[in-house]
């Protein structure tokens, strides 16, 4: 029997709850399970839940709250952590055979926070391989399925979180967006993706993927909640030299200000930028086309609401994909030669040590690894690294002037956050360039550094969800939150998706 | 730039991957894709681009993090990942074969 998923309390809303005692963190927990096994056959968003273990802190919260003693902003909230976040004690695969066996030594500081703050860590979820692709199927634990649609892909690579809290497991989940990790996938799933400022989260315990522009972001069925999430997890953090010393203000105090006086800038080049995926094969019209009669329709409501809507000009955002991949493959080539068999994962002996890293890395990695591993590695080779290598870095610092000098005129950024909505599986597979092509519009805001974020505005025709993305200047979550909570407001994107398997809580 | 199946191969070595027969058909047109979409570089790339000083990410201005507290992690939890260890070494394969 289908049924809509259920409107789940939001994170916030259950630690309230929680710290008035109002609520038992063990009946949440357990309620976040009951869902899981009914929505994970076919979603499969978690590489594993740990159930007993959550069983148990939840038990410790509510013991807390029994004793008077302060459990914490997130108390008692579920909360789900992509697997490439260590946490001690846990296995963490990244979604490869290469890290069979692994036990992380100690926690991600995001990680650590979170729990410091009483939330619950239900368990680790699906990820591309390495964190590397937009569509969740190359994980060696299998793909996740969208939410909305089983037949299609939730985005990638924190498809599992995406679809975690899109599937109404956990009201919060943890990912990384490198160029687009969390924003794609939850605009897919139909969820809010926050990627703050580079610099504002800790990468200490996130496996790097490409260390320039990794940021650790949540996924939350809500605003508010990412808003509070990025509070607990956000600040400065002795393990990570590149964390910014400037304190974080409170962002949900700021939240309810609305449009009025907001400047909003569209980038004009945008438009290109789609028009252009028209003339490819692998980009269907219908979608492309929803895309932006939702974008357009966004723009207007905006305006509506009191936001003064400009158009501002960002030339090189049409080359920002083409400098992101030159520019994380090559960072990609650079971290995964790490993962050599030597001194943890999995060792394939094959006689000498040079032939045992060699057989290892390559039973190891996937396709898709392997296949950016060789780009990496060809963008920095002799003959080839200033025609690629240093010519993207170039275009990176030109694409950032651009994006903060456009930041000056107007306060915040509308863009589309994904060209079409959710594909379907295996579509993409071995059509690398198509897949890269769905973070044409997240990659802007990776290669800048600066916090942007993905907010659900509709459906399309076929049910699946649409997203804008939402662009702030660099350390200014608080203005860029304000528009997502403002643009939230007039969306009420309240629709959840209907699954097989429904379950009545 | 194509990327002929032989520079695959040489890339490879580099990267200390090795291809299937399988691979080495499938990659180089994918790869050679890829490649042809990143040449659009080369027109944004102009002597307009900003100054080479010019910071590529944002580092903070001043470290007034405190890095006092960092913790060291016991050395058997690191040697208990290794595929071979003793005596507080990893045990690795030898460097070269015999001749």
């Amino acid at each position: 029997m289908a049924t809509e998923t259920p409107h789940p309390r939001t994170a916030v809303e259950i630690a309230e709850a929680i710290r008035r005692g109002d609520l038992s963190a063990e009946a949440v927990v357990e309620r976040s399970l009951e869902r899981a096994g009914a929505v994970e056959p076919t979603v499969h968003a978690f590489v594993e839940i740990h159930a007993d273990e959550a069983l148990e802190r939840a038990r410790a919260v509510d013991e807390a709250v029994e004793r008077g003693d302060d459990p914490g902003p997130l108390a008692g909230v579920p909360v789900a952590i992509k697997d490439n976040l260590s946490r001690e004690g846990w296995p963490l695969t990244c979604g490869s055979r290469i890290l069979e066996g692994y036990e992380a030594a100690f926690s991600a500081t995001a990680v650590e926070r979170l729990e410091a703050a009483g939330a619950v860590l239900l368990g680790r979820t699906n990820l591309d391989e390495f964190a590397m692709g937009s569509s969740t199927e190359t994980s060696v634990h299998g793909p996740t399925k969208n939410p909305w649609d089983s037949s299609r892909v939730p985005g990638g690579s924190s498809g599992g979180s995406a679809a975690a809290v899109a599937s109404g497991v956990v009201p919060l989940a943890l990912g990384s967006d490198t160029g687009g990790s969390v924003r794609q996938p939850a605009a897919l799933c139909g969820v809010v993706g926050l990627k703050p400022t580079r610099g504002r989260v800790s990468r200490s315990g996130l496996v790097a993927f490409a260390p320039s522009l990794d940021a650790v972001g949540p996924l939350a069925g809500n605003v508010a909640d990412a808003a509070r999430a990025l509070n607990v997890v956000a600040g400065a953090d002795g393990r990570d030299a590149t964390t910014d010393p400037r304190p974080v203000p409170r962002l949900e105090d700021h939240l309810e200000t609305g449009f009025g006086g907001l400047r909003v800038g569209v980038v004009e080049e945008m438009d290109h930028q789609l028009a252009e995926l028209q003339d490819l094969d692998d980009f269907e019209t219908a979608g492309l086309e929803s895309v932006r009669r939702d974008f357009a329709d966004a723009l207007d409501r905006v305006g509506a609401a009191g936001a003064e809507v400009v158009s501002v000009s960002v030339p090189h955002v049409r080359a920002a994909l083409a400098a992101y991949a030159v520019v994380a493959n090559a960072e990609a080539s650079t971290q995964l030669a790490r993962f050599d068999g030597m001194r943890y994962g999995r060792r394939v002996a094959a006689g000498t040590v040079d032939e045992t890293l060699r057989a290892s890395r390559t039973e190891g990695f996937g396709a898709e690894v392997k296949r950016r591993i060789l780009l990496g590695t060809f963008a920095l080779s002799v003959g080839y690294a200033d025609a690629y290598y240093q010519r993207a870095e170039n275009v990176r610092r030109e694409l950032r002037r651009q994006l903060e000098t456009a930041l000056e005129t107007v306060d915040v950024l509308l863009a589309p956050a994904v060209p079409e909505p959710a594909f379907p599986l295996g579509e993409r597979l071995e059509r690398p360039l198509a897949m890269a092509l769905s973070d044409v519009f997240t990659t802007p805001a990776s290669l800048a550094g600066l916090p942007a974020v993905a907010v659900p505005s509709g459906l399309s025709e076929d049910g699946l969800p649409l997203s804008v993305q939402w662009i702030g200047r660099a350390f200014e979550e608080c203005t860029l939150l304000r528009a997502a909570r403002a643009f939230e407001g007039l969306t009420a994107f309240t629709r959840r998706p209907t699954l097989e398997q429904g379950v009545a809580i | 730039m194509a990327l002929t199946p032989d520079e695959v191969y040489r890339i490879a070595r580099l990267a200390r991957l090795e291809l299937t027969p399988e691979e080495a058909e499938r990659f180089p047109p994918q790869l050679a894709e890829l490649v042809g979409y990143v040449d659009r570089l080369a027109q944004f790339d102009d002597a307009e681009s900003a100054e080479p000083g010019f910071p590529v990410s944002r580092e903070p201005e001043e470290t007034t993090v405190d890095r006092t507290r960092l913790e060291t992690l016991p050395r058997r939890r690191i040697l208990d990942q290794a595929p071979e260890s003793r005596e507080g070494f990893f045990i690795v394969p030898e460097v070269r074969g015999g001749d």
